[in-house]
């Protein structure tokens, strides 16, 4: 790209990955400014260097310019090329805060992608790899990226870490299908996994009983296996968690709802308060849940040139997601429509014609 | 909807397929308008009586930035931590305790809305 294409300029350290994604499958140069400029911690945190680092490795020809104090960025993007790397996620911020971004690349890449992230596999802020593997992996498929895989290598939990997930996508595809899901899907099973690290194997089995005991009364099949890490995989701190996710027949999309314990919480805390989001995810969900949604409307956005929709509930409209629209129609012009639905209540079809983007390495192919 | 709203005469301001785009509304006033009116149109479409809508005008620096060109306009500063998980929801244990423990309803509500097979 050439330095003196005019740069699109951003404010704020919100939505700091998804803006540098967007740039990159856009092929457009971003600008962000003002990066926690009024903070006493001004400039960048560790954890977006980092993001950095990794999005300069995955990509081939990007020009990344960071300021003196770390509150601006200049971001001139090069195209996918994947590979394989290692990376060393830092202290603090889980794996899940860098796989996420790039299963938004990957499948557009010019070769596979093969990454072994190394560093915490759940925490309380970021998306953990059970989610990732239940909840975006089955997005990506919905729109023909198959063949995505997370392996978990070992567990890692807070504060020490020392897990590992192998990230691997051997699905290169020129550009996302379209998609219409238009009605909620029926759930047919309750489904999860309760796992700990350096801890007795009975917590697990006791997140598994408080969990089952709130989803008792939905009456539906519930079915949460256990996962107990030992020795070298159980990574160096000890720690538990539950994940629990829906099952449907009809669409691959599943609700997920995870999180993990902290110092002084018990096991049945931990499975009540998951079983108990679980339901709420439901209630205040669409065919997806919040947490899946920039995935599937990103994908739509780089999809065919054509109309898409997607089931919507209003609950799910917050700050992040006006944000990420804005993002959307700053870097590739393009706006979600949205329209109330005569037959559901709180429920909206998003629209979105595709800007028929198409993967590079496949335009040349 | 739409046919209904015309007939009482209420017009739709804070339409959010406009609101999302006026880039010089910050996210939280969007959401807020937005849902001001959601509830106005509750009101009216689920009332006998026909209510009007108490909505904000648009200032001309408002109006102004809905035409604003994306490209070369600066997004303003939302000022929220984007590095926060959406996995969980807001409410705390108790209220969801309460919120699906005690009222049976909107259980019931949940089965029959999503789940295939309910036993009994």
């Amino acid at each position: 790209m050439s330095s003196r294409t005019k740069l699109i300029t951003f404010q704020g350290h919100e939505n700091f990955r998804l803006r540098l994604v967007l740039a990159t499958l856009s092929g457009k140069g971003i600008k962000i400014e003002k990066i926690r400029s009024d903070d006493l911690n001004p400039g960048l945190k560790d954890y977006e260097i980092s993001f950095l680092r990794l999005l300069e490795n995955v990509t081939n020809g990007s020009i990344i310019e960071i300021s003196y104090t770390g509150t601006t960025v200049t971001y001139r993007p090069g195209i996918i090329i994947g590979g394989s790397l290692t990376h060393q996620c830092p202290e603090g911020t889980a794996c899940g805060y860098f796989i996420e971004p790039m299963l938004y690349l990957a499948p557009f890449s010019k070769k596979k992608f093969s990454i072994v992230f190394k560093g915490l596999t759940a925490s309380k802020n970021d998306a953990g790899v059970e989610f990732i593997k239940w909840g975006l992996i089955p997005v990506m498929e919905k729109f023909g990226v198959r063949e995505v895989e997370l392996h978990i290598l070992k567990r890692g939990s807070p504060p020490l870490g020392g897990g590992e997930v192998h990230l691997l996508v051997n699905s290169l595809i020129p550009q996302p299908v379209t998609v219409h899901v238009l009605d909620y899907h029926k759930i047919s099973a309750i489904r999860g996994i309760a796992y700990c690290t350096r801890v007795s194997p009975s917590v697990a089995n006791r997140l598994v009983d408080s969990a089952r005991k709130v989803l008792k009364a939905t009456g539906c099949d519930t079915n949460i296996t256990t996962d107990v890490s030992r020795g070298e995989i159980a990574g160096k701190s000890p720690g538990f968690g539950l994940t629990l996710f829906t099952e449907s027949k009809k669409v691959p999309f599943r609700y997920v709802v995870e999180d993990i314990g902290l110092a002084g919480e018990t096991p049945e805390d931990v499975g009540e308060r998951v079983a108990l989001n679980l339901l709420e995810r439901i209630q205040k969900s669409g065919c997806l849940g919040r947490n899946q949604l920039d995935l599937a409307l990103v994908y739509m956005v780089i999809g065919k040139e054509d109309i898409g929709r997607l089931l919507v509930n209003k609950d799910q409209f917050d700050e992040e997601l006006v944000v990420l629209l804005r993002d959307i129609k700053a870097l590739f012009g393009t706006e979600v429509y949205f329209k109330q639905s005569d037959e559901m209540d709180n429920s909206m079809y998003a629209t979105i014609m595709g800007v028929g983007f198409t993967n590079a390495s496949k335009k040349i192919a | 909807i739409g046919s209904k709203l015309e007939s009482s005469g209420v017009k739709r301001i804070w339409d959010i397929n406009k609101l999302l785009y006026m880039i010089n509304i910050n996210p939280k006033d969007v959401l807020s308008r937005w849902r001001k009116e959601e509830e106005g149109l509750a009101e009216v479409l689920g009332g006998s009586e026909i209510q009007e809508i108490e909505l904000e005008h648009l200032s001309e620096e408002e109006q102004e930035g809905e035409d604003e060109d994306f490209f070369t306009k600066k997004t303003s500063s939302q000022g929220f931590e984007s590095k926060v998980s959406s996995n969980l929801e807001s409410l705390d244990t108790q209220s969801l305790q309460k919120k699906w423990g005690e009222d049976g309803t909107l259980l019931a509500k949940l089965r029959e809305r999503f789940f295939t097979s309910p036993r009994k």
